[in-house]
């Protein structure tokens, strides 16, 4: 009577899961009044299910719900895509932009669009993805085209030019925005656009920062790994955005790689210099 | 009953309707957790888990087609906010050293009442399944849970996992081949004695 067992027993599951055709449960049900070690299969799967953890019994931790309504309502309404980026993402591809363009030039020749390396720089470190669905906002502040921007390859980055301008334009109006930090993003409630951001934003592969720098702000996390001259960090992008923060309140904009193609999915390895 | 109070609150908060995402929250919240509970290492993250799923649905809710049902669609955010979480985790055991021992990071699951003898073999199975659980791998107690705890068929968990059904067929049966296992190694009587004897009939 055991002849059958090997065929049957690959249907027990789906016998009692009621995955199969109302045929096939009369055939099963068939063997099993005849095979016991089927039999106790079932009967075992069975009683498990009787005796299973209940959802219903979840205890519920106290303020769970409130919290998360304190989310929902922190993030505004939804917009478009589907993977969620805090609007504090937008910080890293902002700052580097501006630490690049700062760094390499007078503010005002910035803004008069005189020169090539912004562009660049914005190429580099923006992803075009991210600022594409950054910028689709409708509510996004007006970009003025203030000055003549250099025409790249890619539309997008003119925009985000001009989105960069504008939100430095808003800040410094008559004077220099100061080297550092002053990463307008931190200040400015706004960036873009009047409600924060989703968007489905990469990460940079990299990010490198002097022990200075860091300051404490890495101290929550534990190294992947130390060497004589550095300790290395890999963040996710939650990880990444707090700690971004944390820089951003302490004025520095550390510099960044944007996402490689073999870069792991979202993870950003930060480096910390000795 | 439910289902269409569900489906119109979805279709509320899809507008951005948030106290319609509130009872949406309020409705799946123990369900939303008893999923990450067991899938997180402790209540903290399996709390953060669970918030991160409820936010992820109200973020992504206008481009949420409804090919599924709406909580195939959230036990699938909770999941991956699970394997997010339990990535993290890895990463950060495996720089620091030695990892936490199961037993020690205990996860916290509610303790059916006591009562009446039957009422009380009945719990401690229930307690031995929780045990039996942890000491599955993520991918199977995931399967079980959701097809015991939350009554989703194949297909559905397919949807929810994002595996073809052939997998969720073979994680479901080695689970539970486990899971049996450890019960009746635990000392566990599932079914009467007699009726495990194999090849005794003719």
């Amino acid at each position: 009577m055991m002849t059958n067992c090997k065929e049957f027993t690959a249907l027990l599951d789906l016998y009692v899961d009621g995955e199969l055709s109302p045929e096939e449960m009369l055939r099963v049900q068939a063997h099993l009044d005849a095979c016991s070690a089927c039999r106790a299969y079932v009967d075992d799967a069975l009683a498990i299910r009787a005796s299973f953890p209940e959802a219903e019994e979840t205890e519920v931790p106290d303020g769970f719900t409130e919290a998360v309504m304190a989310a929902v309502r922190q993030s505004g309404a939804p917009v478009k895509p589907v993977r969620r980026t805090p609007w504090k993402k937008m910080l890293l591809p902002l700052a580097a932009c501006f630490a690049v363009a700062v760094l390499a030039l007078p503010l005002r020749d910035i803004l008069s669009g005189g020169a090539k390396k912004e562009s660049a720089a914005s190429l580099a470190v923006m992803d075009t993805a991210e600022t594409e669905s950054a910028l689709e906002e409708p509510a996004a502040a007006p970009a003025p085209a203030a000055a003549a921007a250099p025409q790249p390859s890619q539309a997008v980055s003119e925009e985000d030019l001009q989105s960069c301008k504008a939100t430095v334009e808003s800040e410094a109006p008559d004077s220099q925005a100061p080297a550092e930090g002053d990463a307008p993003a931190a200040g400015s409630p706004q960036l873009f656009c009047a409600e924060p951001q989703s968007d489905t934003g990469a990460a940079p592969s990299r990010l490198v920062l002097t022990a200075e720098e860091a300051g404490e702000a890495l101290d929550s996390f534990t190294p992947l790994e130390e060497t004589e001259t550095e300790l290395r960090y890999e963040l996710t992008a939650e990880e990444l955005d707090t700690l971004l923060a944390a820089l951003a309140q302490a004025g520095v904009t550390p510099a960044a790689e944007p996402q490689s193609a073999e870069a792991e999915g979202g993870t950003t390895l930060v480096i910390v210099t000795k | 009953m439910m289902e269409k109070q569900e489906q119109q609150w979805v279709d509320a908060a899809r507008q951005g309707d948030q106290f319609a995402f509130e009872q949406l929250v309020r409705l799946y919240e123990k369900r939303v957790l008893a999923l990450t509970t067991r899938m997180c290492k402790n209540p903290a993250d399996a709390e953060e888990a669970a918030q991160e799923a409820f936010l992820s649905a109200w973020q992504g809710l206008p481009f949420f087609r409804g090919e599924s049902s709406f909580s195939t669609w959230l036990y699938r955010l909770a999941s991956n906010a699970c394997v997010d979480l339990l990535r993290q985790e890895g990463r950060r055991q495996s720089a620091a050293g030695p990892s936490l021992n199961d037993e020690e990071a205990r996860v916290d699951v509610p303790d059916p009442a006591p009562s009446p003898q039957e009422q009380a073999e009945r719990s401690e199975l229930r307690e031995q399944i929780e045990a039996g659980l942890q000491a599955l791998t993520p991918d199977h107690r995931q399967v079980l849970i959701l097809r015991e705890m939350h009554q989703l068929s194949y297909d559905e968990i397919s949807k929810v996992l994002d595996v073809d059904v052939g997998t969720v067929k073979s994680r479901i049966n080695r689970g539970r081949k486990q899971l049996r296992n450890f019960l009746l190694t635990s000392g566990n009587f599932l079914s009467p004695p007699a009726s495990k004897e194999a090849g005794k009939e003719g």
